[in-house]
């Protein structure tokens, strides 16, 4: 019995000791950073300017054109609800500070509907948090997925995925597909499946009332009082979208009225400005701009960064002055 | 302590389902006792009754809904038009197994074969231990119970043998079987968005996953008995090397089709009555054994299908050939009839499965069009197939030398380096290459 447990002991050892070797290589080699996490290395001491956001965050927010005059730094993360931009803003609040200009981007799916916890991807996306967040911050905490995705993180991933980093194949994701222009699909289905996606969570009550989720907003009104305390500028705004997007949001007769009543009701409340771009004409009908109906590509995301900056910050003194002087 | 274990593990799927294999246990202990004490026609009374009970428990849970769902259909057609009756029941995890396990026990008692068990914890752990409890080996009497009765000292070679065949059966399961899941459940749930190659390929990939899942299942239950020092009967010979679908049948799910042979089969008359008797046996045996499965006529027909290869293969098929060139054709033609065969078992429908016959060849006309589209309309890229054609390969590499010598006994002859650095690449491997994010469930515990 001794021999046969001391033998499976050094088994377990080796092998896990190969596992690390062979996770360090992986770490090291992979570029498709899929769960776009890495860049929460490099996260500047003093934001100037930052957006939080899903992946209208991600994709539709390019400050290459003041990168080199303002730190700049983008939390967006795909499918990411404002429960976690609160949580991440919670934990980087000391990289914000007087003047830091923070982008709240308010997507159709933000504030109704059900908890993110009760839908069938949110373990599989909930994963990436462990890798940025400290534990008391992540939902639905799991100590064993902790350490695999801190120390293993070779083992969660999609096996391919390895392969592909080991022989040079990986690419990353999001760069990828930032290049691409909605001409290379079909648009009106890729509309049709986003809102069906988007809009899958909303709950109504006897009456039909869209119901707000709760834990949504008190996470958005977490946030304006966190900028609020460390003297940042909250902007609350809806990123562009393509037509067919628009109008397939539409559809729901009363999704409009309801979204834009709770966004202006939640502005004026909180005395944060709120920006709406779904509408706006010098994007709806770009489709170079855009990787598919719902977000913008990167030279869109460039032009609409520039057009958000200047037309927000830069043009109004009250934020001009600030820009740029924060600590 | 076996006993205690098998229970606590059956409890944590659904604990109060422990009362269900409680009474099948006690109905068939009771039943054994009674048997031995019995003369005369009264045996055959008890044994009906036992049967009765331990089957009526396995038809309530599992088949009831069907069977009124089926003659309500039935009636419908003779305009009598009734609502099936409905029960809405959780179908108990490994009933199938463990009712099959104690009707073989009673029936043993009956013919005389083995003493009816006299200590009750004893004969219990004999139904639930748990290695085997939910998808088998449908042990025998006469192998296991001895087993458990005796007294069990660590032996060193036996636990190390589990631990090999363990992760034998690991790699099966994790790595090739939930590889293959992803593309078979895409297909299958869907199959109408689906036509050609794509149809082929997932009942292809079906084919090795049913058989790595389960063969993968029995190996993990197989070691993890040998860690006890527990032999359990094997349950896979490498059955896809068979060279008739006689000899498949011996070699696939071997306790469940010898179960039906002792218990069923040779009951009916086996072969040793007339022609024409001898076939109908054995489409019977084969329906039953399809609807073991399930609760559906997709599985009837899988058994069904196999009954007739199997009477069109006695019928036409001469002694086994000699000459290499044939046999390999042989081979390659009952793996192809399986494989055939399987798209009615995994089918939803009889209708899904008519439409997989009918549309898998569609497009054929460009052969190589029909290949390319095959695999990227189920997204199976280039990386991906070269990944599993290489864990096929492995996978029938072993089972052609299994079929002539003891694999991991084989492996345990070499040089210490050589034997460690094989463990150590296979353990790799399942970690590695385990599928994430996909249902990883045995499909047989659905049974």
């Amino acid at each position: 019995m001794k021999k046969f447990i001391a033998k499976l002991l050094l088994f377990i050892l080796l092998v896990l000791g190969i596992v690390g070797i062979i996770n360090v290589a992986y770490m090291q080699m992979d570029v498709s950073d899929k769960d776009d996490t890495k860049k929460f290395a490099t996260i500047p001491a003093h934001i100037q300017i930052c957006n939080f956001g899903s992946s209208h965050g991600i994709y539709d927010f390019n400050y290459v054109d003041f990168d080199d005059k303002y730190e700049c730094f983008n939390f967006g993360l795909p499918s990411q609800r404002l429960s976690y931009d609160f949580r991440l803003l919670k934990n980087y609040q000391n990289h914000i500070g007087k003047g830091t200009i923070v982008f709240i981007p308010i997507s159709y799916f933000s504030l109704f509907g059900k908890d993110e916890i009760e839908s069938k991807e949110f373990l599989a996306k909930n994963k990436r948090y462990y890798r940025i967040l400290p534990k008391e911050l992540i939902k639905e905490y799991d100590i064993v997925l902790d350490v695999g995705m801190n120390y293993f993180l070779s083992l969660l991933v999609n096996p391919n995925d390895v392969i592909k980093a080991f022989i040079g194949q990986s690419s990353n994701f999001h760069e990828e597909r930032w290049k691409k222009k909605s001409m290379e699909v079909n648009v009106a289905e890729d509309a049709k499946n986003a809102c069906a996606r988007h809009l899958k969570l909303d709950k109504f009550d006897e009456n039909g009332n869209r119901l707000v989720n709760q834990e949504e907003i008190e996470a958005l009104r977490g946030m304006i009082g966190i900028c609020h305390e460390r003297g940042a500028i909250p902007i609350l705004v809806t990123v562009p979208f393509l037509e067919e997007y628009l109008m397939e949001i539409r559809k729901d007769a009363t999704f409009y009225s309801d979204f834009y009543s709770l966004v202006n009701k939640i502005s004026k409340e909180t005395g944060t400005e709120y920006y709406d771009y779904a509408f706006d004409k010098r994007f709806t009908t770009h489709y170079d701009w855009f990787i598919n109906s719902d977000h913008l590509n990167r030279e869109g995301a460039k032009n609409f960064t520039n057009i958000l900056l200047h037309e927000i910050v830069f043009k109004q003194e009250k934020y001009k002055d600030e820009v740029g002087n924060c600590s | 302590m076996i006993l205690v274990s098998s229970y606590y593990f059956y409890m944590s799927w659904n604990a109060k389902y422990i009362v269900l294999i409680l009474f099948t246990t006690l109905v068939s202990y009771l039943a054994g006792r009674m048997l031995e004490r019995a003369e005369g026609g009264k045996k055959e009374k008890i044994l009906g009754f036992a049967a009765v009970v331990c089957l009526g428990v396995l038809f309530y849970f599992k088949y009831f809904n069907f069977f009124s769902a089926s003659v309500s259909e039935m009636l419908g057609l003779f305009f009598v038009p009734i609502d099936p009756i409905v029960v809405n029941l959780v179908l108990p995890v490994g009933i199938s197994f463990y009712t099959f396990q104690t009707v073989g026990y009673v029936i043993d008692v009956y013919r005389g074969e083995i003493p009816a068990e006299r200590h009750f914890g004893k004969y219990a752990a004999f139904i639930s231990f748990f290695p085997q409890l939910v998808a088998g080996p449908i042990e025998r009497t006469k192998n296991l119970l001895p087993q458990i009765k005796a007294e069990h000292y660590f032996d060193y070679d036996s636990a190390t043998y589990g631990l090999k065949l363990m992760a034998w059966g690991y790699f099966k399961k994790l790595v090739i079987a939930d590889g293959l899941s992803q593309y078979v459940c895409k297909v299958y749930d869907a199959p109408r968005s689906y036509e050609g190659f794509a149809l082929v390929l997932a009942t292809l990939f079906f084919t090795l996953q049913i058989y790595c899942d389960f063969s993968g299942y029995s190996d993990i239950a197989i070691g993890t008995a040998k860690l006890f020092g527990v032999d359990l009967m094997m349950n896979f010979k490498s059955p896809y090397f068979s060279q008739s679908l006689k000899e498949f049948w011996g070699r696939w799910h071997i306790s469940l089709s010898s179960w039906f042979r002792d218990y069923v089969y040779i009951p009916l008359g086996g072969n040793r009555v007339g022609r024409c008797q001898h076939y109908a046996n054995l489409l019977l045996t084969f329906l039953a054994s399809g609807l073991w499965h399930g609760a559906n006529w997709t599985f009837v027909l899988w058994g069904g299908v196999h009954g007739i290869g199997l009477i069109l293969e006695d019928l036409l098929l001469g002694k086994k050939e000699s000459r290499r060139i044939w046999r390999m054709l042989r081979t390659i033609c009952v793996f192809s009839f399986c494989a055939f065969a399987w798209l009615f078992f995994v089918s939803h429908s009889i209708v899904d499965a008519w439409y997989v016959i009918t549309s898998a060849l569609n497009g054929i006309g460009s052969p190589l069009e029909y290949l390319r589209r095959g695999f990227s309309s189920i997204g199976m890229g280039k990386t991906k197939l070269a990944a599993e054609a290489c864990f096929w390969a492995i996978l029938f590499y072993v089972d052609y030398r299994s079929l002539n010598e003891d694999v991991i006994e084989k492996i345990g002859n070499w040089g210490v380096v050589a034997r460690w650095s094989l463990y150590i690449c296979l353990a790799l491997l399942v970690l590695f290459f385990s599928q994430k994010g996909v249902a990883t469930e045995f499909v047989y515990f659905q049974f």
